[in-house]
């Protein structure tokens, strides 16, 4: 019974080679980013967008609803989890980090947004080529305006936490 | 019947939560997702990969029950760990309330499934309170964690 807790992939094909890649491939700009954001930031954008990505791919990919359907069943596979652990977040990480490199403010944070949002869209169509979503009730272009509001999302969580953490490190400086 | 246990669940809870928790804001935010992560991917692996649990059909109850996951039972975990990472209170309190929170979030479980929204296959109240008192210790592993870099990783890398 334990080997059902994470099941195996149905067979290791190009939708798992896929995920291996891109994961190894993200890690790598991940790791050779410069480090701008510190070591709570980096948990807060990875725990933000796990819980986004697993919120969302289990309510709307699973019965009743079940729009799509990723890697090779319905079912938790170990390579779901390596979907939710280190490609949505590492995508997202790049994401807010070039935002705070390049301080982007006004009509260029909403082109950035938009432009981000296309280049992930890109990266489903591509992961949708390989077969790790295959689409049942959903359509790709649907996937456009979450990813716009789930990187609005980021930007709001990333600035609510820079705020309490220079009110924090001002509090303990006057102690 | 499902409509009116969420809203009696969730809306003290939220409430509870926002006013009353010991977390920090940031705090708060985080240990709430790690809450939601961790019971959806238990909820999830009962339910799909061992099938010991069977949800509705209906797209209403669905809903429901993932209202009740992201209001009531992540920020109920919450504010638990919270009180569990409270100082100045003696470990056996803690543990004690570790196992009466289990006791009352699986008599939740077990009030979800009389509704028939969630059927119970191969599971029993006794695997809700053991699988929660696990949850429990996990998202309050996770929160001492976050409060060292909390306390300690501010700063750039």
């Amino acid at each position: 019974m334990l080997y059902e807790v994470f099941l195996q992939p149905e067979k290791f094909d190009k939708n798992e080679w896929f995920i291996l890649i891109a994961g190894i491939l993200m890690m790598i700009l991940f790791l050779f980013t410069d480090r701008r954001i510190s070591v709570l930031e980096i948990v807060v954008i990875w725990v933000i967008n796990w819980f986004m990505a697993e919120a969302a791919d289990f309510s709307i990919a699973i019965p009743p609803f079940d729009f799509y359907d990723f890697n090779d069943s319905p079912k938790y596979e170990y390579f779901d989890f390596f979907l939710f652990v280190v490609l949505y977040p590492c995508t997202a990480y790049l994401f807010i980090h070039y935002y705070d490199k390049w301080n982007l403010r006004g009509k260029l944070l909403i082109i950035y947004v938009f432009i981000y949002s296309l280049l992930t869209l890109g990266l489903e169509a591509l992961a949708s080529v390989f077969n790790v979503f295959t689409y049942k009730g959903w359509h790709l272009i649907f996937s456009f305006p979450v990813y716009l509001v789930v990187y609005i999302i980021n930007i709001v969580i990333f600035k609510f936490e820079r705020k309490h953490i220079h009110k924090l490190n001002t509090e303990l400086k006057k102690v | 019947m499902i409509i009116f246990i969420t809203l009696m669940l969730s809306v003290p809870t939220l409430l509870l939560f926002y006013k009353f928790s010991l977390l920090h804001p940031v705090e708060k935010l985080i240990i709430w997702s790690v809450s939601s992560i961790i019971s959806k991917h238990s909820f999830t692996i009962i339910e799909l990969n061992l099938g010991m649990v069977e949800m509705s059909n209906k797209k209403v109850d669905a809903i429901l029950i993932y209202l009740l996951g992201w209001f009531f039972y992540s920020p109920m975990l919450a504010i638990i760990v919270g009180f569990l990472q409270k100082g100045r209170v003696h470990p056996l309190y803690k543990i004690a309330l570790m196992f009466i929170s289990a006791a009352f979030l699986s008599f939740t479980n077990h009030l979800i499934s009389i509704t028939g929204v969630i059927v119970f296959k191969h599971w029993n109240i006794i695997f809700s309170f053991v699988s929660y008192i696990v949850i429990i210790l996990f998202v309050f592993s996770f929160a001492q964690f976050f409060r060292f870099i909390f306390t300690h990783g501010r700063s750039h890398v």
